[in-house]
């Protein structure tokens, strides 16, 4: 049977280009004209990244020793220059600037900024501002606000200037808004990896840089803490001993906790330490039975995760960094502390110990576990899924730590304070934000201060409830809370509850601007909080905690303040 | 013409009152046994004090310090030093049992070479001088105390290089005070020209104390009832060069780098010229934070404001010449030679400038010494002379980090303390740092009778010095003993049980 078949047009050549601007494949037409482009928004990437030394340049360009960090995305101008943090190379010492770096420059950008560079005054820049924005972005995300610098007067944006090499000086400092780092040449006493005669630029001191950054935010934050005559400079009247004290604790803090953020140097120690990540050398890289180091692999090493600015110290002539992470624990170590900087030791010493005793309770079944299944860890033989699992858990204790740290500033007494406070503040900012303890980490840090001579001398007893500060009986007061989270209605509202807020001295109260902190717990519950500081002397005063709904909660006073 | 003539007739009879006055005190020491003098002499803020009692050989005499400074506000030399050690030689008629010698600030030794005349006659005709042990002759001592004084030249110069504002001058009150040079102020002399005349020309070679030593005190101080001790400072340790060292090596590169001397001489340059630029190739937004700020308007950033930002920067590094400078104040105080006397079974202590250190170092049965000890672990030898002290020499003018609280709260009562200060030379009360430091001025009144050498006005020749507006205008009288006020000094009197 036929039918008659349907022809079908079948393409036996190539289409030909005919005249205008169109191919014609029969049916169908194709532009030759590119499309016009798409009117799409264009959307800023989130974060930056940007090349800094992991330490410092004493360790070279080793692959724990260059990081990109990722950096909070902002358009800059040549400096960099943003909209909190500025970076400005003047040197008053060769009285001259050096020449900005461009991080907008599409060949930098397309690189992760320069590359470490000890002798380009822009890498030195570009490190100084990819740190300090990011210490900055680590705190606000810890205190759940954006930093604001507060007067009793006002509460404006912070914004920071550096001044990376500010002039010939073998120091680094803060001074109002303005971050200075010095340079200097290394003595005939330096030793470690700095050659004497050498220039050492603070400002490549990654530890040096959070540290003054985070100077600057609790100055910012909490200028009660400073107490009169700071501008010129500390080593004062011994009422601000501790005060300074706890200052420097949390700026050693924080540079150190940065060290367990960096996961390549936390792997690198575990692999080094056969997972004892407290100890304070490193083993050797190379099998060399040798008593004498003959190459670097040879060399012991300090771990890098306890030892804070380490090419600083060295430089000055200390065979260690400038401040280490761990002491050992000596109740009568306080009475001999006459600076702030050793009493604040002791407090990091203090943490220190808190979190790797955590570290230590929390991984103890991981070895077990390991050994168990005939594992045994001999030199660098950690398994890697081993050493990735100890390491996200350091980080996660480590990451609490510093949130508990930073927290506390908020919950410390205003004016002047004792250590013992410090750690009631650690004890309440945890509570209040995780609820039950169950890494048992604040019972740590109770038993850890506790072995360190630091008491408080408000608290009754050494244990966790008898340590976190008295919530309000609102029963009590005039009212719950204030008519509104103004500073006039703050200050009419302690007023009226005097009597019951502990009795305070008939004075004119001075009130901060109130701060609101946002944070979602552990339990994704949304948690808002309002804090100021009330003073009615510069070292006499109460920090108010408002919960969200505006109720008092907290009004917490140092010994003395109150009648 | 009479008008003329009167107003001489006045002055004559002022001067007569005057020298009557001074035969009456001289008189009170020959004729008066059972009694010890303490004089005050107001010079400002600065240590002069002169101790007589009476001994079967005659009057003796201890000096103790002698010298002023101007400090930060250069209220503190009130330009009465001059004729106070003319007055204290006519009294002692150019003989001193004893010069005590606390330690190397301007404010306590100027007067030595600022009247060199008269302290020149004194050569063969004092018996003894103490000193601090950190003014001997050893050579690694002597090389530190030449380091320091370097030091606070150099840093001196570095605060005289930058503009004036108030950490420059406080910065220039510290290093003068420890250098003793201060060409803009009156009268002269230097801390090394005085520490020449003290080693060299009075004919008699100083003995060197620190903490633990057993002095020699002079027969004539013997005879006349006294013992001492030696308190203060502690014994020398490589720690105190360490902190030195520390010191000249933080500020040394500074100064060397901006031209100022220093010890080091290698000049540093960080980065190649083609690093180099002008203010131009940064865009206006860099000096934002020194744009003029108009109430309710942007700032204005059309233009750089390079100068207030090189300003800025400049005024931020004094800072840590300051604080360099205020541990170099604290190395020279903590020097300090700390002497008990006792007299007739009364204790006197003569604390120089002693701060915390030296303090604690004989306050205390620690080890070491404690920044801010509870009053419970003061030891017994500590507390044994504070609580039976019939006379303190307020220390470093009545600071607050001279005299430790628990101190304070150990000593007995109705005791007098005498303080020779100026009120406005040094710290605010804005920001608790007033020298004289009232609180503990208020906490010492509790215990004692507080005699301040500036809550008198002072009278020489047509001059009149107004009394502090920081003292108390209540007069009271000691509980033992009494007191004499005079134009220009004041005494207390003690009389022997």
């Amino acid at each position: 049977m036929t039918g008659k078949r349907q022809s079908r047009r079948v393409e036996t050549s190539a289409p030909t280009v005919g005249e205008g601007d169109a191919i014609n494949f029969g049916t169908k037409v194709w532009p030759t004209k590119p499309p016009p482009p798409l009117k799409r928004p264009r959307h800023p990437p989130s974060f930056r990244p940007l090349q800094v030394y992991a330490f410092g340049p004493g360790l070279g360009r080793t692959p724990i020793n260059i990081r990109t960090l990722l950096v909070r995305y902002e358009p800059l101008a040549p400096g960099p220059i943003g909209e909190r943090i500025a970076v400005v190379d003047y040197d008053s010492t060769r009285n001259c600037f050096y020449d900005p770096v461009d991080l907008d420059d599409p060949l930098i950008a397309m690189n992760g900024g320069l590359d470490p560079s000890e002798s380009d005054p822009r890498f030195h820049q570009q490190m100084v501002y990819a740190i300090a924005n990011n210490t900055l972005h680590r705190i606000e995300v810890a205190l759940g606000r954006t930093i604001r610098r507060r007067t009793l007067t006002e509460a404006k944006p912070l914004r920071v200037v550096i001044f990376p090499h500010a002039g010939v000086i073998a120091q680094s400092y803060v001074k109002e808004n303005r971050m200075v780092f010095g340079y200097f040449q290394a003595g005939d006493a330096a030793a470690g990896r700095t050659v004497p005669g050498q220039t050492v630029f603070t400002c490549l001191v990654t530890d040096a840089v959070i540290n003054q950054t985070a100077n600057m935010i609790q100055t910012a934050m909490r200028p009660d803490l400073d107490g009169p005559d700071a501008a010129a400079g500390r080593g004062r009247d011994t009422t601000w001993l501790d005060n300074d004290a706890i200052v420097a604790a949390v700026c050693d803090l924080t540079s150190l906790l940065f060290h367990f953020g960096y996961r390549e140097a936390v792997l690198d120690t575990i692999q080094r330490t056969a997972g004892v990540i407290y100890r304070s050398q490193l083993d050797v890289d190379s099998d060399s039975t040798r008593q004498a180091p003959r190459i670097i692999a040879e060399l012991a090493a300090e771990n890098p995760l306890l030892a804070m600015g380490q090419d600083f110290g060295e430089a000055v002539g200390q065979r260690a960094g400038l401040r280490s992470a761990l002491a050992s624990p000596d109740p009568r170590a306080l009475e001999h502390a006459n600076d702030p900087w050793s009493r604040g030791a002791i407090v990091v010493a203090a943490v220190f110990d808190a979190l790797f005793s955590i570290y230590q309770r929390r991984t103890v079944d991981l070895f077990r576990i390991f050994r168990a299944g005939g594992g045994r860890l001999q030199g660098n033989d950690v398994p890697e899924p081993l050493a990735n699992r100890l390491c996200a858990e350091v980080e996660r204790i480590a990451t609490r730590v510093f949130n508990m740290c930073w927290r506390a500033l908020d919950y410390c007494p205003a004016g002047a304070i004792e250590l013992g406070d410090f750690l009631r503040a650690c004890i309440t900012a945890d509570f209040e934000y995780s609820g039950d303890d169950l890494w048992g980490l604040r019972d740590a840090m109770t038993q850890a201060f506790r072995l360190r001579g630091i008491k408080s001398s408000t608290a009754s007893f050494f244990t966790e409830d008898a340590l976190r500060w008295g919530v309000i009986d609102s029963s009590t007061l005039n009212s719950r809370g204030p008519a509104d989270l103004s500073q006039d209605a703050v200050r009419a509202f302690v007023m009226s509850n005097a009597k019951s807020l502990g009795g305070l001295p008939k004075a004119q109260l001075k009130v901060y601007p109130i701060e609101q902190a946002q944070l979602t717990a552990p339990d994704d519950r949304p948690q808002t909080t309002y804090f100021t500081q009330v003073l009615w002397k510069a070292a006499r005063g109460m920090t108010l905690v408002f919960d969200g709904h505006g109720f008092l909660k907290y009004a917490i006073c140092s010994k003395g303040a109150t009648r | 013409m009479a008008k003329a003539r009167a107003k001489a007739k006045s002055k004559r009879k002022e001067n007569v009152k005057s020298t009557k006055q001074t035969r009456a005190s001289r008189k009170s020491g020959k004729e008066t046994g059972n009694s010890l003098r303490i004089r005050m002499y107001r010079i400002g803020f600065g240590d002069f004090f002169l101790v007589s009692a009476s001994s079967k050989d005659g009057p003796q005499h201890i000096l103790i310090d002698c010298g002023v400074t101007r400090g930060k506000t250069g209220k503190g030399d009130i330009a009465t030093l001059k004729t106070a050690v003319r007055h204290m030689t006519e009294e002692t008629d150019h003989r001193l049992a004893l010069i005590i010698v606390t330690h190397r600030h301007q404010d306590h030794i100027i007067g030595f070479s600022r009247c060199e005349d008269g302290f020149e006659k004194f050569q063969g005709r004092v018996d003894a001088i103490w000193m601090s042990y950190w003014e001997t002759e050893y050579p690694q001592v002597q090389k530190f105390q030449d380091e320091l004084e370097n030091l606070a030249l150099g840093l001196r110069a570095a605060a005289l290089a930058g503009d004036r504002d108030a950490v420059s001058d406080e910065l220039l009150g510290i290093t003068e005070n420890a250098s003793g040079v201060s060409p803009e102020g009156p009268g002269g002399g230097t801390n090394r020209r005085s520490l020449e005349l003290l080693k060299n020309r009075l004919g008699v070679k100083p003995q060197y104390y620190a903490a633990g030593d057993t002095p020699a005190l002079p027969k004539g101080l013997v005879d006349a009832g006294f013992s001492a001790r030696i308190l203060g400072p502690p014994p020398a340790t490589e720690f105190d060069f360490l902190k030195l060292m520390d010191l000249t090596q933080g500020v040394g590169q500074y100064l060397d780098a901006s031209g100022s001397p220093s010890t080091t001489k290698t000049a540093i340059l960080p980065f190649g010229p083609e690093f180099i630029v002008g203010p131009d190739a940064y865009p206006t937004t860099a000096f934002r934070e020194w744009a003029p700020r108009v109430p309710g308007k942007p700032p204005d950033l059309k233009e750089r404001y390079a100068q207030a930002l090189e300003k800025a920067v400049k005024s931020s590094t004094p800072n840590a010449l300051l604080m360099a400078a205020r541990k170099l104040d604290g190395i020279l105080n903590n020097q300090s030679l700390v002497v008990l006397f006792t007299w007739r079974g009364k204790q006197l202590l003569f604390a120089g400038d002693a701060q915390a250190g030296n303090w604690l170092y004989w306050l205390y049965d620690l080890e070491k010494p404690t920044k801010k000890p509870s009053e419970e672990q003061l030891g017994e030898e500590g507390r044994a002379i504070l609580s039976s002290l019939a006379f303190y020499k307020m220390g470093h003018h009545g600071s607050t980090n001279a005299t430790p609280i628990a101190a304070v709260g150990a000593m007995g009562q109705d005791f007098v303390t005498m303080c020779s200060t100026q009120e406005d030379t040094f710290g605010t009360v804005d920001n608790d740092s007033e020298v004289p430091r009232i609180p503990l001025m208020r906490a010492l009144a509790k215990k004692s009778l507080v005699i301040r050498s500036d809550q008198y006005p002072a009278r020489i020749g047509d001059k009149e010095i107004p009394a502090a507006t920081t003292a108390s205008t209540t007069r009271e009288k000691p509980k033992v003993g009494k007191l004499e006020v005079h134009d220009f000094y004041v005494d207390y009197i003690l009389e022997a049980e």
